[in-house]
């Protein structure tokens, strides 16, 4: 009977680490005496890398991926260059207690009864309003600051309804959703690693306990759990990171390296090893985790984007204490009603919304196109 | 071959989809419908000589954000007391009840005009009311001394039910002798007996004040015991009890429950005979109420002066209200705007955003009141430095409430100073005045620094106004209290951003005005349940937290200011005083309010009180927020001047017109 | 074979154990038990009741005894009270909810495999050419973009912008007024016969895969089909119940448009880019160079041959959308105005109400581990290269 480690596998397919076993025999023999073995593959790393990234590199829609991922790099450094040079003043322009002291005015005539409501606004609602003195009488033009307003050339993407900046909130998103995509990738990756090498190495008890945790892992919907832990715990950028990164590591990547490791266990040389007398944690961390490594990075791809879009539902919902990221932007815009008027207020509904999508979709792009460098059943013909 | 398969394939996914169309154009058979959506044009205004309505109304259309839980109308009460459950249910009826717009306290199944005073009875205390002859259940059947009787008997039955069931219908409870360490005895009312068919006697064990009699046990619910008896008498516990369904319960009001499909919809049909409908109702800016009924004899409550608020007829004019459960707000506002509802019920009101949105829709018209309620900062008055009555007021004296309001909130908050919002007319004190109130932001740095130094307060490196950058230079450091302990770094709980935005903020700002002082506040965004976890924690746990930023929500009766802030009534020992506030002025103040007897002897009490509490601040109240709501003008409403909105009032539905 | 299955039984029976135990007492560590949150609000309710309250839910014992308490009672089937809801049994809720979310994801799911197989399969054969770029960029930006969004610019494009399918909800008040059935007696009603029409046309097909002759195989088999369609239409036309139904069924059917047509744009192309994948390799395996090499027309050797080995790996995948369908749920439940089981996670744990979250989540769990225990049989006995390796 099969495990889901083997439909994986054959899902999968042949993968780099086979390659690079069998490149790594000739290369092995030339430089044995010469070298050390990190350091003849420190030479293969090198030059599979050169390899992929011709092979990357030929692939339009990975090529597509990497420029918005570039695009938003620049864009999270930005504020840092802003502040420092003093072009944003950050009494202004901090994406949370900056304030537009002098935003626009709008002006209206008051009236009993709106017949235009560009232009009027109606009594009642000025008498609410403490922004407006208290003595106006219909008939006359009281001026109401914008807040949201409208992009100008001070704030290039508007304010929010708090007055405050949506660029300099855009940028600061950029870096949380870096920060948060990053951390969750290298957790999880780290976790499937080992998790993947240990229960293929030792298979047994070992492995049944990994791989039904990770077909449960697998199928619980993440977003649930994550509900329930930022219920309990109070979420920062960082724990939310760390808990996607073992949720995602513990779950399906395990399963995808642990596959991958399987095929790197049945190589002469780990049998070498052991005959050498190389304990079990030598020949798991000097052979099997090395050879399991490059298709963990394709997996990395895949936790940032799914870091990204948990970050901004769980923000959307409003279950996270964040200061700033994207998700928040539009939960603001949406707790205060500004999101679904059409698109009068587009630099609201937009922007984090958009960024969102294109960054989860941009290293998605280059996780797949990443897959077909590693993959080559999937390469051009 | 193959061609002719794959349109022949074709034909018959589009037949399907033809069939499937057809079925939806179809209207539904529906045997046992007797009710038109065509309104029938009903007279509007209120004139003196007005027909009484007919049933065949309009349908009223509300939406609703979350789905009523039950048809039971004593679990809505009890565990599944949840505001929409209460939106929907029209409730059963009461002795006295609460008066539209102005929230007078009028007779609803009692006679008299002014609630009857409690006397001394024995060693007990009781109050003997007298029914009106011409209130009638939607059965058509009288309201009887019995069904009271009844009714309190039930809760006895099941030991003083739950939820909100303790604060309306108190049950006066003797201490067990078998458990010595606990004291179950509590004041309440002892019985409830029905001296003939229209009186009733209720006996207390103890001497209520006000807040017990008439604003709880008098616009507590009666039940009716015809329809009720049998199913309590089937039900030996509570549970059982609030597990029959009980569409189309007889009630008081001018709806009975008709239909619920969980997670759809929810239907009530108006009374055909209802027994108030063509009653005339003219409520005074004081809040006196003159009142016709529909067999013609008028009763005037309180002393009318000032202007006529709201003059109506009451109905039904809706033969029914159709409660639709819109899950999100923008869909429900998305269906205000096409037409698919008249009115959105939300104890929150429209989001501010969408006023603009609303305002420019011709269709659409938009209301603002105030909300009964307020957000505030309070002080854990148990630890240094918090216990410093100046340096609760230097804190205070910083924060701008109009700015904060204005400029930061953009005009989504509005200020507020008292417990008692304004709109609670006869109970705010309009007296009660901010710290600092109208001084600029130097002023309000200078007098802060001088209220923490006249409490011995020392600084390292002083704070100091800089005139160039009109802004505090250099913010102070390593501020003393007057023993010569340290000010430790504080912790400024408040909901986060994603709860609500407008707190969030506003702790921010009060850590960075804190700061400037030299008072190291660091505001902790965090989760609503935590803070209330925290603050509300018993025993040594009460003295974790340092300040932090709630909001509440208010009944007419202004109770709270006492019961917020007494010694008794700390949070520690599981009260609502989380401050740990202990002044035994206060204290006296709070019982002789215990006991007053008249609403001017409470209110004038309520105004001292205030007085204090503003002075020494537990609670810094910060700011209230105004309910927006909107109603398409398909139909329209004889006010809409009312604390916390028309949802306060359900939407009005017994006096709602289509126009 | 049977040691393979005990086994994964007691496995699965140990980490269920392991995960309803987390379960329980992750939600027992939410802050802010049920009854302060709910009376928190009230000054006027006297801490006594408080204390009442707490008794009555059970929430005054200790710890390990109220944990004991509910493993006892689960085992016995007893999922115990909603505290939010009390008195209402647990099993009374997920029944209510269970049917519309059920109903709401077959049919997104079903539409989106068919759309992402049917796209996947042009894709993996325009390989290198133009229209790929653009087609696999685009479904991944709807496979990537920020749900919650996109549904609320769907329903306000669609519903109130163009006003071609309703604003939400699953049915409409007006037509539903004195229904003679309860909306979930329709849905139930819906799914079964769905069920049984599908498994009925499956059956055929394998039946008619064993005729040799193409012309009575095809016929067998559209004959099936046709006769099992015109019988559950029949059902909803002549049935006596059918008939009288039919109006309230369409009216649901009318109302999933949106909601379907929202997963399947934000979902089809995960399946789309998994059949690509899967063509890709296949279509390098030796009997579709054979297939080519007689000359067999393309489209013949896409459908027939190619499509039909790559459709292995994609059904099995098809299981794991009941985590996907229960995240979108979440949102699409409320972005729908369609309460179901999402929604009852979701204001399970906010709330504190613990029976009815743990009552979820071990049913969530349950399905997670007999599904994938399921789709590894069911992948044992249609691949016959695993069989062989299996046991060998």
């Amino acid at each position: 009977m099969t495990d889901t480690s083997e439909r994986t596998d054959q899902l999968e397919g042949q993968t780099l680490a086979e390659i690079g076993a069998d490149e790594s025999i000739e290369l092995a023999e030339q430089a044995q005496r010469r070298q050390s073995l990190w350091a003849i593959r420190w030479i293969l790393f090198r030059r599979s890398l050169r390899h992929n990234w011709a092979l990357f590199w030929e692939n339009r829609i990975g090529r597509f991926g990497l420029g918005i991922i570039a695009f938003f790099a620049v864009l999270a450094v930005m504020p840092t260059i802003f502040f420092a040079t003093g072009y944003w003043n950050p009494a202004i322009y901090d994406p949370v207690t900056g304030l537009e002291p002098n935003p626009p005015v709008q002006r209206f005539t008051v009236v009993n009864e709106i017949t235009d409501p560009a232009t009027q606004i109606d009594f009642t609602r000025v008498l609410l309003d403490n922004r407006i003195p208290n003595d106006v009488l219909p008939g006359d033009v009281v001026e109401i600051p914008l807040q949201p307003a409208p992009p100008d050339s001070r704030h290039w993407l508007g304010t929010d309804p708090l007055g405050r900046d949506v660029m300099s909130q855009l940028m600061h998103g950029a870096r949380a959703a870096f920060f948060l995509g990053m951390l969750a990738a290298v957790v999880t990756v780290v976790i499937a690693t080992i998790v993947g090498s240990v229960s293929a190495y030792f298979g047994g008890a070992i492995d049944a306990f990994f791989m039904r945790l990770a077909d449960l892992l697998i199928m619980i919907p993440a977003l649930a759990v994550l509900i329930v832990i930022g219920a309990i715990f109070e979420f920062q950028l960082w724990h939310l990171a760390v808990v996607i990164g073992i949720l995602s590591g513990f779950g399906g990547t395990a399963i995808v390296l642990k596959s991958q490791a399987l095929a790197v266990k049945v190589k002469p040389y780990i049998d070498a090893a052991r005959v050498a007398g190389g304990s079990n944690t030598h020949i798991i961390v000097s052979h099997v985790i090395p050879n399991v490594m490059p298709l963990s990075f394709l997996y990395m791809m895949f936790t940032v984007t799914g870091a990204i879009q948990s970050e901004a539902t769980l923000s959307f919902l409003g279950l996270l204490n964040v200061r700033t990221s994207w998700g928040l932007m539009l939960q603001l815009a949406n707790n205060q009603g500004y999101l679904l008027q059409g698109l009068q207020y587009w630099w609201l509904l937009f922007p984090a919304g958009v960024a969102v999508t294109l960054l989860a979709m941009a290293f998605f792009l280059v996780g797949r196109a990443m897959d077909e460098v590693v993959n080559p059943r999937l390469r051009k013909r | 071959m193959r061609h002719r398969l794959a349109r022949w394939r074709w034909l018959a996914i589009l037949a399907v989809f033809a069939m499937v169309a057809a079925a939806c154009q179809t209207e539904p058979t529906e045997p046992g419908d007797t009710t038109t959506t065509t309104e029938a044009p009903t007279g509007t205004e209120p004139t003196e000589t007005t027909a009484p309505p007919t049933a065949e109304g309009f349908t009223y259309r509300l939406a609703i954000f979350s789905d009523p839980t039950t048809t039971h109308p004593w679990a809505a009460l009890d565990t599944e007391n949840d505001v929409w459950t209460n939106y929907v249910n029209p409730g059963s009826g009461s002795l006295y009840g609460y008066q539209p717009p102005t929230y007078t306290l009028v007779p609803a199944m009692a006679a008299d005009d002014e609630p009857p005073e409690v006397v001394a009875d024995g060693d007990n205390w009781s109050v003997t009311v007298t029914l009106r002859d011409d209130v009638r259940w939607s059965d058509g059947t009288p309201v009887t001394a019995n069904d009271v009787v009844f009714t309190f008997e039930t809760i006895q039955k099941y030991d003083g039910l739950g939820g909100n069931f303790p604060s309306l219908w108190p049950l006066a409870r003797e201490d067990d002798p078998a458990t010595a360490d606990v004291d179950e005895s509590s004041d309440g009312v002892l019985s409830v007996e029905a001296v003939d068919d229209m009186t009733v006697k209720i006996t207390f064990n103890f001497e209520p004040g006000l807040a017990i009699w008439p604003f709880s046990v008098g616009v507590a619910p009666v039940f009716q015991e015809a329809y009720w008896r049998p199913l309590v008498d089937a039900s030996d516990s509570a549970e059982t009890f609030y597990g029959n369904e009980t569409l189309g319960y007889p009630n008081t009001g001018a709806f009975v429950t008709a239909e619920r499909e969980p997670g759809a919809f929810w239907r009530n049909e108006a009374v055909a005979d209802y027994w108030d409908r063509g009653a005339q109702y003219t409520v005074y800016e004081n809040g006196a109420v003159e009142y016709t009924s529909a067999s013609g004899t008028s009763e005037t409550y309180g002393e009318p002066s000032g202007e006529v608020i709201a003059q109506w007829t009451e109905g039904p004019y809706a033969s029914e209200a159709l409660y639709t459960l819109y899950t999100d707000q923008n869909s429900a506002v998305l269906a205000l705007t096409d037409g698919e509802v008249d009115f959105l019920l939300n104890p929150l009101g429209l989001q501010r955003g969408l006023q603009q949105l609303v305002l420019s829709d011709p269709d659409l018209n938009v209301i603002v009141n105030e909300q009964n309620g307020f957000r505030y900062l309070a002080f854990n008055m148990r630890k240094f430095p918090m216990n410093v009555k100046e340096f609760r007021q230097a804190i205070a004296c910083r924060i701008d409430k109009e700015f904060m309001a204005d400029t930061v909130l953009g005009g989504a908050a509005i200020a507020a100073n008292s417990l008692v919002p304004p709109g609670n007319s006869f109970w705010h004190n309009p007296d009660v005045e901010a710290i600092c109130s109208g001084l600029s932001e130097q002023e309000r740095f200078e007098r802060a620094v001088e209220l923490l130094k006249q409490a011995g307060f020392t600084w390292t490196t002083e704070p100091a106004w800089d005139p160039d950058n009109l802004d505090v230079l250099p913010q102070g450091e390593g501020l003393t209290g007057p023993d010569g302990e340290e000010v430790p770094e504080l912790t400024l709980l408040a909901p986060g951003p994603g709860y609500d935005p407008l707190r969030a903020t506003y702790s921010l700002f009060i850590e960075e005005w804190a700061n400037d002082l030299g008072i190291p506040v660091r505001a902790e965004p965090t989760g609503f349940s935590v803070i209330v976890d925290e603050v509300f924690a018993t025993g040594d746990a009460a003295l974790e937290w340092d300040m932090y930023i709630l909001g509440w929500g208010l009944t007419p009766f202004p109770d709270h200011v006492f019961d917020f802030f007494t010694t008794d009534a700390d949070s520690a020992e599981g009260g609502f005083n989380t401050p740990g506030y202990s002044n035994p002025e206060f204290d006296a103040l709070a019982a002789q309010f215990k006991q007053a007897k008249t609403l001017e002897e409470a209110r004038d009490l309520i105004f001292q009180g205030e007085a204090i509490i503003a002075e020494d601040l537990p609670y810094v109240v910060l700011f209230t927020t105004p309910i927006i709501e909107a109603y398409r003008n398909t139909v329209s409403y004889p006010f809409t001047t009312t604390l916390d909105g028309l949802q306060a009032w359900s939407g009005v539905p017994s006096a709602v017109t289509s126009s | 074979m049977t040691r393979y299955v005990a086994r994964r039984l007691v496995q699965m029976a140990f980490l269920f154990l392991v995960f309803l135990t987390a379960t329980w007492f992750l939600l027992y560590a939410l802050p802010g038990d049920i009854v302060a949150q709910k009376y928190a609000t009230n000054p006027n309710i006297p801490p006594e009741a408080r204390r009442l309250a707490m008794e009555r839910l059970g929430l005054d014992k200790p710890m390990l005894v109220q944990f004991r308490d509910y493993m006892v009672n689960f085992f016995t089937l007893d999922f115990g009270y909603s505290f939010n809801q009390y008195p209402r049994p647990v099993v009374d809720i997920i029944k209510e909810r269970l049917p519309r979310t059920i109903v709401l994801f077959l049919t997104a799911v079903i539409t989106y495999y068919w759309a992402g197989f049917a796209a996947g399969k042009y894709l993996a054969w325009r390989r290198g050419k133009r229209g790929e770029m653009a087609i696999t960029v685009g479904g991944v930006a709807l496979y990537t973009v920020f749900y919650p969004w996109f549904a609320l610019i769907m329903l306000w494009l669609f519903a109130s912008q163009l006003k071609l399918l309703p604003l939400g909800k699953f049915l409409d008040p007006d037509k539903w007024r004195n229904a003679p059935y309860p909306a979930n007696d329709v849905f139930l009603r819906m799914f079964w016969l769905t069920l049984i029409t599908s498994v009925v046309v499956f059956g055929i097909h394998l039946l008619a895969r064993r005729i040799k002759d193409r012309t009575p195989r095809r016929l067998v088999a559209w004959a099936g089909t046709v006769a099992a369609v015109v019988a559950f239409l029949g059902y909803w036309w002549v049935g006596r119940e059918g008939a009288v139904m039919r109006p309230y069924a369409a009216d649901i059917a009318y109302h999933l448009i949106l909601p379907v047509l929202t997963l399947t744009l934000v979902n089809f192309a995960g399946i789309m880019l998994l059949t690509r994948t899967s063509m890709l390799e296949t279509m390098r395996e030796d009997f579709i160079l054979t297939a080519r090499a007689k000359g067999l027309p393309e489209h013949m050797v896409r459908d027939r041959h190619a499509a039909r080995t790559a459709l292995l790996p994609v059904t099995t995948s098809l299981v794991l959308a009941v985590a996907t369908v229960i995240d979108g749920g979440i949102i699409t439940e409320t972005v729908f105005s369609w309460p179901g089981m999402g929604e009852v996670l979701v204001s399970s744990v906010t709330l504190g109400d613990i029976p009815l979250a743990i009552a979820s989540f071990s049913f969530i769990g349950v399905m997670a581990l007999v599904g994938h225990f399921l789709v590894d049989l069911l992948y044992g006995i249609l691949d016959p290269r695993i069989r062989v390796t299996a046991h060998g």
